[in-house]
Formats: C-alpha cells, sequence, structure tokens
C-alpha cells in the first residue's frame, strides 16, 4: 500500500506492505537514530513521536502512520545546534553507550514539550518505558531535572 | 599531589553528542544495502547427534543464497572465548558440528535477500537427531556414568591445565595454604555453608550483530559489535582456515558488552558466508536469540567454611565451589579460578584452601560477565562474613575491618592462582579499605543501625554492607598500545587498539594524552580498534583499559612530548629539558613561548635544522602491570529513599535472566522464557509483569520490615504475606531462609532484601511511586532508627 506522512518535517510517500513496521521503514528511509533493541516493546530504544505522542515503532504498522506527523532524533537537533536535552545529557555525562538515547531523548521532549517544568514524578512517568543498561538512570534523571529546574527559575 | 589540567576534570564524553544525535555509528547503520541476511535453525534437542541433515529443499527457495551446516564447513575445534593466545578454554567448539549439546545450540544457517526468506528457508532443512541422554545440574553431569557431553575427539586444552572431558570436567584449579581441616576442628567458632548463584543475561541494548563484505582485494572486512576485535580477527582466520592478513575487523559504536560480547560467535559464520557468497551479508540476533544463544553468567554452587577465634580473627577460610558451564566451556577455567583468586585474598587467613571446578552440562553457555567469578563467591562469602560476625557477636562492619587485607600486605592467593597458570606474586601497593569503611560508615548511619532483634514496628529500615574486591588487567599477559602522530594544525591523531563499548574509554585516553603533551582534550582525534590501522589491544574486559592502555597512551604522549621539547627548544635556542608543555604551547625557560599552532611560527609547521623530528610520531606498546582494585560497596545494602537505586544499575534491563528448566517434560533443557529478572549473580525473580506491582508493594514491606526479615516479630499477617511472596519470587533463597538447618537469624534475610531491591528493576514510573509512597508509610512509622 501507499502512504504518505510527515517524517520530521517533509512530506514522504513509502511504498509498504501490511506488516511492514515503522521501525524498518523509519530506518529504511535513512533514520539511524530509530534502534532496535528488542523488536517486542521492551526497551523503547526504537521510540519515535507520532503526533507529539511517544509511540515504540517496533510494534506499530507503517500503515498506521499515514496522514501523521513523525518525528526523530535527527529532526530536533544537529552537532552545531543540539537540543537543549540533548545538550544537558551530554553536558551531565549521562551518555555512554548511547543505544538508548534517542528514544530516552525523544521521551523527554514529549514531555517537554508539553510541560517545560516537569516535577520529578512526571519525568519518571514519561521515561517509564526507556530502559538504558549502561547508566543506571542517576544522571539521565539529574539531567533532565536539572532542565526542568531551569525551565521553572 | 600533582596538578592535573586535564585529567580528573569532567570532560564531555568526546562521542556523547553524535550518539545524541542520533548519527549512524552502530553495526546495524553501516551495514552496506544490499547485504544478505543471516537466520539460524537452533537444536530444538539438549543432546542430540545429528544423523543426517537435508538441505536440498530449502536451497531451492527463493532469495536463498548459501547455507552452512557441519556438513560443508572445515571442522576446526576451537574456542570461542576472546581470550589472550594460548586461551586458557578448552577447545571444544566447531563452526557447525554433528552434534547438538543445548537447545539453542548451532545446527544451520541461511543466507537470503531477506530475513524472511531466511527465516523460510530454516523452515525448509530437514534434520533427523538421534536424541541422546541430557543431564542439567552440576551433581548429575559429575556423576560417573553421566551421559559424556564431549565425546569428541579432538577436545583438548591447548594449554597444561586440568580437563577431563569424558567425565563433563571442563575446568578445575586448585589450592591450599596450611592445614585448614586442622585449623577448622581448632577454631573456637565454625560454620559451614552452602549457597547458590543463578543464570543471568548482559541484555546490552544492542544484541550481537556483525555484518562483513569483501573489499576489492577480496579480503574478509568484518564490522561487529565485539569486545575484542583483534581476538575476532585470530579467531576467524582460525576457523576458517584462511590467513589474518585477509582479515580486518572493525569496531563502530557498540550498544553495551558487560561480556557478551567478549566471545566470537556470529563473526566466523558471517565471514564465511561473505566468502562463499561474495556479497555484504548481515546478521543480527533477535532478543531471544541473544537469551538462548549467546553467552550467559554461569550459575555456580559453593559450598564455603570458615573458622574463628574468641578475637575475632579468621584462623580458616575454604571455598569449594563449581560452575554449571553450560555445553561449552567458554571462560570455564578463568571465571570460576577468579572465584577464588578475586575474593580469598580480600580476608587475612592463615589457613586457606580453595577447590574451584567447572562442570558441563546441556545447558546454554556460561561465558565472561561483569565480575567475572568474583561476583558469584563474593555473594557467598560476603554472606558468611555477616553470619560468623553475628556468631561472634561483632559488629560486622568490625569484623570485616579487622580480617580486611591492608597496605603493604600480599596473599599467598596472588602467588597460586594465575589464570590458567601460576599467578604472580603481588603485594597491595595502596588500599583504602579502612578509610572508605569508615566514610560508608558515617554517610549511611551505621550506628543508628541497632540490633534487628530490638526493632519494632510494621515498618522497618535496615542497614547492610558488603566488602569486595576485583583485579584488573592479568599480570604479564595482557597488553595494549598506541600510535600517536602530530599535525599540521597542532592537533593529534591517537591510535589505540582499546575498544570503548560505551564506557568512554576513547574520552579517558584523550584525556590523557592531552594532558602529557598540554594541549586540550578537543585537540586529539581517538580511532580506535581498527585491526588495519590500530595496534593490538587485547580489547575491552577486566576493568583495564584505563590502566592498560592508558599506560601506553601515558608512555606513547611522553614521547612525542619529547620530540615537541625537542623541536621547541632549536626555536628558542633552549635546551628541551627546559621546555614546559602547556596550554597548546612550549614554553621556554624566559617566559619565551611557542604555539602548537595558530601561526606561522607554530611549532607544529615549523621548519628547522633539526633532523627526524618532524614526524612527531610514537608508537608504544604496553604489557599490563598488575592492578589491584579494593573497594567498598557501602551503599549497596542501604535501604532508603536513594539506597536500592545505586544497586539497581548492574541489574538492569529487559528480563534479565532466564533460567533453564532442568528435567521436567519433553521441553527439558529448554530455557524458558519469562519475565524474570535476575540479581547480578544471586537469586532469580520469577513473575509476570502482571504480578510485578503487587510483588514489588509485598517486597517492600519485607524491605521496610528490615533485617527482621522471614523472622519478622511483627504482625503474623505481614508474616505470612511476605513468606508467600518471597517464596513465589525467590524459591530457592526462601528455602534457604527457612530451613531449620540454616539458623540464620538476620543475615539471610537481609541478604535477600538486598539482592531482593538489586533485583527490581521495575519500569520508571511505578519504581518511583511506590518508593514514595512506601517511603512516606515508613517515615510515618516512628521506628525508623
Ligand atoms: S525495539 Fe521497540 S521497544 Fe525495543
Ligand atoms: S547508554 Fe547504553 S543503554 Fe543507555
Amino acid at each position: 500500500m501507499n502512504i504518505q506522512f510527515t517524517l520530521n518535517g517533509k512530506l514522504r510517500t513509502a511504498e509498504v506492505e501490511a506488516n511492514t513496521k515503522l521501525a524498518d521503514l523509519l530506518r529504511e528511509l535513512g533514520c539511524a537514530s530509530v534502534k532496535i533493541g528488542c523488536n517486542e516493546g521492551a526497551c523503547g530504544s526504537c521510540a519515535v513521536n507520532v503526533d507529539g505522542r511517544l509511540i515504540n515503532s517496533c510494534l506499530t504498522y507503517a500503515g498506521q502512520v499515514n496522514g501523521r506527523t513523525v518525528e526523530t532524533v535527527e529532526a530536533i537537533g544537529s552537532l552545531d545546534h543540539p537540543h537543549p536535552i540533548q545538550d544537558a545529557l551530554v553536558e551531565e555525562g549521562a551518555i555512554q553507550c548511547g543505544y538508548c538515547m534517542p528514544g530516552v531523548i525523544l521521551a523527554a521532549k514529549a514531555l517537554f514539550d508539553k510541560n517545560p517544568s516537569p516535577t520529578e514524578e512526571e519525568l519518571a512517568v514519561a521515561l517509564d518505558g526507556q530502559l538504558c543498561r549502561c547508566t543506571g538512570y542517576q544522571k539521565i534523571e539529574s539531567a533532565l531535572r536539572k532542565l526542568a529546574s531551569e525551565a521553572r527559575s | 599531589m600533582k596538578k592535573f589540567n586535564v585529567v580528573a576534570k569532567s570532560v564531555r564524553k568526546i562521542d556523547s553528542l553524535s550518539l545524541a544525535t542520533g548519527k549512524p555509528m552502530f553495526v546495524a547503520d553501516l551495514k552496506p544495502a544490499d547485504s544478505l541476511y543471516v537466520k539460524a535453525l537452533w537444536s530444538p534437542h539438549a543432546h542430540a547427534r545429528i544423523v543426517s541433515i537435508d538441505v536440498s529443499e530449502a536451497e531451492k527457495m527463493p532469495g536463498v543464497h548459501c547455507i552452512l551446516h557441519h556438513g560443508n564447513v572445515p571442522r576446526v575445534v576451537h574456542t570461542t572465548a576472546g581470550q589472550g593466545f594460548p586461551e586458557p578454554s578448552p577447545y571444544d567448539s566447531f563452526l557447525f558440528d554433528n552434534k547438538v549439546r543445548f537447545v539453542g545450540d548451532r545446527v544451520a544457517a541461511v543466507a537470503a535477500d531477506t530475513p524472511e526468506q531466511a527465516a523460510a528457508a530454516v523452515k525448509a532443512i530437514k534434520v533427523v537427531y538421534e536424541e541422546l541422554p541430557a543431564v542439567f545440574t552440576i551433581d548429575d553431569a559429575l556423576k560417573p556414568g553421566a551421559p559424556v557431553i564431549h565425546d569428541e575427539p579432538e577436545a583438548h586444552v591447548p594449554i597444561p591445565v586440568p580437563y577431563e572431558p569424558q567425565r563433563n570436567l571442563a575446568a578445575r584449579v586448585a589450592m591450599d595454604v596450611g592445614d585448614v581441616e586442622a585449623e577448622l576442628k581448632a577454631a573456637d567458632t565454625m560454620l559451614d555453608r552452602e549457597f547458590y548463584t543463578d543464570y543471568a543475561h548482559h541484555c546490552p541494548i544492542e544484541p550481537h550483530i556483525v555484518t562483513a563484505h569483501l573489499d576489492v582485494d577480496g579480503r574478509v572486512i568484518v564490522t561487529t559489535s565485539t569486545q575484542v576485535p583483534f581476538h575476532v580477527r585470530r579467531i576467524v582466520a582460525q576457523v576458517l582456515q584462511i590467513p589474518v592478513r585477509r582479515i580486518r575487523v572493525v569496531k563502530p559504536r557498540i550498544g553495551g558488552g558487560f561480556g557478551g560480547k567478549q566471545e566470537v560467535l556470529l563473526e566466523p559464520v558471517v565471514a564465511m558466508f561473505a566468502l562463499r557468497t561474495g556479497r555484504a551479508v548481515h546478521w543480527k540476533y533477535t532478543r531471544e536469540e541473544e537469551f538462548v544463544s549467546s553467552r550467559t553468567r554461569h550459575p555456580e554452587k559453593m559450598r564455603i567454611r570458615a573458622g574463628v577465634k574468641k578475637d575475632g580473627s579468621i584462623s580458616a577460610l575454604a571455598l569449594d565451589c563449581c560452575t554449571n558451564s553450560g555445553a561449552y566451556g567458554a571462560h570455564a577455567l578463568t571465571v570460576v579460578c577468579n572465584s577464588g583468586s578475586k575474593i580469598l585474598p580480600l580476608y587475612r587467613s592463615k589457613t586457606i584452601h580453595f577447590v574451584g571446578e567447572s562442570a558441563y552440562t546441556n545447558l546454554p553457555v556460561g561465558g565472561a560477565y561483569r565480575g567475572y567469578g568474583a561476583t558469584q563467591s563474593t555473594f557467598g562469602i560476603d554472606c558468611m562474613m555477616d553470619e560468623l560476625a553475628e556468631m561472634l557477636g561483632m559488629d560486622p562492619l568490625e569484623f570485616r575491618r579487622m580480617n580486611t587485607i591492608r597496605s603493604g600486605e600480599t596473599s599467598p592467593v596472588f602467588r597460586a592462582l594465575g589464570e590458567g597458570k601460576a599467578g604472580v606474586e603481588q603485594s597491595i601497593g595502596s588500599c583504602e579499605m579502612e578509610k572508605c569503611m569508615k566514610l560508608g560508615a558515617r554517610e549511611i548511619g551505621w550506628k543508628k543501625r541497632g540490633r534487628w532483634q530490638d526493632k519494632k514496628g510494621r515498618f522497618r529500615r535496615g542497614i547492610g554492607m558488603a566488602s569486595l574486591m576485583q583485579g584488573s588487567s592479568i599480570p604479564e599477559i595482557d597488553m595494549g598500545a598506541a600510535t600517536m602522530k602530530m599535525n599540521d594544525d597542532g592537533s593529534f591523531n591517537l591510535l589505540v587498539g582499546a575498544t570503548d563499548i560505551g564506557t568512554g574509554s576513547d574520552t579517558i585516553l584523550a584525556q590523557i594524552a592531552a594532558e602529557t603533551v598540554g594541549c586540550d582534550v578537543d585537540k586529539l582525534i581517538v580511532y580506535s580498534s581498527d585491526t588495519d590501522t590500530t595496534p593490538f589491544d587485547v580489547g575491552a574486559y577486566a576493568s583495564s583499559t584505563t590502566y592498560l592502555s592508558g599506560m601506553a597512551v601515558k608512555n606513547v604522549a611522553e614521547k612525542v612530548a619529547k620530540q615537541i621539547a625537542g623541536v621547541g627548544a632549536a626555536m628558542m635556542e633552549c635546551k628541551p629539558k627546559e621546555i614546559d608543555l602547556r596550554d597548546n604551547c612550549a614554553f621556554g625557560p624566559d617566559g619565551k613561548s611557542v604555539t602548537f599552532s595558530g601561526n606561522r611560527a607554530a611549532l607544529a609547521l615549523w621548519v628547522g635544522p633539526v633532523p627526524n623530528w618532524r614526524d612527531f610520531l610514537a608508537y608504544h606498546a604496553q604489557v599490563a602491570a598488575a592492578f589491584l582494585r579494593t573497594f567498598l560497596r557501602s551503599g549497596g545494602g542501604h535501604v532508603d529513599r536513594q539506597g536500592a537505586r545505586p544497586a539497581l544499575c548492574r541489574s538492569g534491563g529487559l528480563r534479565h535472566g532466564s533460567e533453564p528448566e532442568a528435567g521436567r517434560g519433553p521441553d527439558r533443557g529448554r530455557r524458558v522464557e519469562r519475565n524474570q529478572l535476575c540479581v547480578d549473580g544471586a537469586v532469580s525473580l520469577q513473575f509476570t509483569r502482571a504480578d510485578a506491582q503487587s510483588i514489588l508493594r509485598a517486597l517492600q514491606d519485607h524491605v521496610h520490615a528490615g533485617q527482621a526479615g522471614a523472622e519478622d516479630h511483627s504482625g503474623p499477617q505481614l508474616r505470612k504475606r511476605v513468606a508467600r511472596t518471597a517464596q513465589r519470587a525467590f524459591p530457592k533463597f526462601a528455602s534457604t531462609a527457612r530451613s531449620p538447618a540454616s539458623p540464620t537469624p538476620s543475615t539471610m534475610p537481609w541478604a535477600f532484601v538486598c539482592a531482593a531491591l538489586r533485583s527490581c528493576r521495575m519500569p520508571f514510573g511505578k519504581r518511583f511511586k511506590n518508593a514514595r509512597a512506601d517511603n512516606k508509610r515508613a517515615d510515618a512509622a516512628d521506628d525508623i532508627e
């Protein structure tokens, strides 16, 4: 089937099978930031924002995003102009192997876009589905906490 | 202490922004577009001989390019363990064999245009098996008359170490100092305990993944998620029987390894496909394959006996342990050896006895996993220390402090236990264990600990401690190397064999180099782990990169610094030793300076009468000295708002462990995939995700019951509930805790609770909320202290 959707601000069309996963399609379209850690919805490393909501793209069929807006990490910051979330994580030393990071960043962004100064609890809930094997989460949390408190002050 | 400008300072991890912006840096991102995909046929039997294998139909299926199985590949016995050569692990593996030894063993592999086509072809392969009797437990495997798992004539050890495959013994190591039996008899108090630690899986978020293609000269380029690129090159050459020079191994960014990628498993298969088809070939494990057919932490069974004198000194310490190696002996000897060598020296004892064995069984295979054997025995020995202190009526902190090794001391264990050979005499150069304990005790409020028997009320809080030791680098075996050169703009290329797998070693090595030549860290361009261009390094294991490869980098940078000083001296007409390198400049004795770059008079571009100095190039190889770290995890057992958190970092992950179900029904030997969490070397929890919340709640109640644990003095209701949950969640542990033969009033439940907490990798939000709510409840109760 033929689908049309907005990927990182550009209108894209793609010919997909009914069972093509969104994660595979996005990777095919050059979004290397979409990582596949488990392919079964457990780890969150494939998370992308669809119409501002975080979803696991390994559990989403490509057909489901027809007519919608998809955002991956490629769109939200660059080496020269990183997004404040990216900057905060780098500064805090929260990135070890980095495989989980695109998912973590998008999860945080989905939250911060709606609520620039989330409470600790809201942060925790937003990051619920993002597994990170390296960091132990502490630095991810403290980076985002700092960002939230900066927004408050 | 020396004042540092770059090291000992916080710098941005050099690859972190690229990672955060999602650049293509991992194996999956780098595979050529027209790659073939690999799928494997895994053994459905725990132990069977392959009578026949028919791939004729599968070969004809659409998209299929090549099928590999034991009938069409060279039969080369080797080990998959990525260790220094000659490896201390038995040679007992083949690319494909005519026998399968566990459910999930490799039978055949297909390369096809798409993963779906490969999977369909795998289904069409017809195999006739002759099932053989299988063994699943250590005890059964070592019984006389047990089925022999490695009956092939080729199985052998490349170095002279005990190995008896005909009785399923994959490894054995032993040592004795003094007469332990006599001292145990003479001791004022004697304790004899058994412990068992379970399977655990590394769970890197990036599974095993490899891509290979041929370059224009027909060389195989293997891009792989590995901790050991140079061992990969050697083992691929060995298994495929091609010269090392025909192979190039490239390590891009790695999504975590934790020991699981210190194994050369997929690479030879993928390289073989590339050679046979001439195409790029790609293989990524699914998460399920990752659990079943990669490697695990060895389960270990141990019996520990200890004798102490009334004054609190340990007079005898005996550790008899055996690991379950699974179907192959990867890392069998070294892991069990570390179970003794990395923990026994921590405590001073007049007499020491150690026997470590490893048994083949028809279960998934053990391998390297953070801690590497030390984790397992630390669990047992540390529980013993608490119990011994309890029996003597001593404070466990004081008991440990009294018996722990100190600076300047040595242990006979160092000399006795090496890795596959005698060890190396070592003494403790510096050890701040005592200070560490003091600080830890102060920070955690050890004094408030009190006696568990005196605590009252529904909610209680406990404090515990554990001390442990690790070694780093293998003396006289491990090595690292570095090459460094200066560029015209005053930047430096640093080429290291060291393997950054997310650990940050590229950044650390850049800091060391920058510090040594006196420049900023961003002047360093680090390239690591490419067997064609970087010098040899053993790889990322044994927590050794900073020490070992770091020393190589320091030495190479010193050589470059010397050359820079020479040129600087020629430019400023002074002596090289008067030159001071810092801030990207060479300073002369009279305050004059030249910059490394930036203007025409800069040092990097200076053309002067100094012969051979314009290369600014050096190479250095480093052979490891012995490094020993001792440290204390004082926070590990503190149950408080934060208490459970530090310990979580090691055990986090997807379903972290999965346990083979032994000897029941037709599925025996199959690894059961459940939502099961497993502590690093301690206890495993089995529950469904739906149950998770309620169990966590009950566990937290249990936690707040503090050290009282299963022998809680409070309401019978709570006791029952906790016991029930404990039994369901921790079948083994709960029975230990209740067993009348093990009268362990406080420490066992305590260790259990610590272990439980460590294993509770609950989803973020829930964990938070529960912890918060329970802390509030605990605060409300007046008996926290
Ligand atoms: S890959 Fe999609 S959740 Fe793990
Ligand atoms: S940084 Fe490695 S998994 Fe998160």
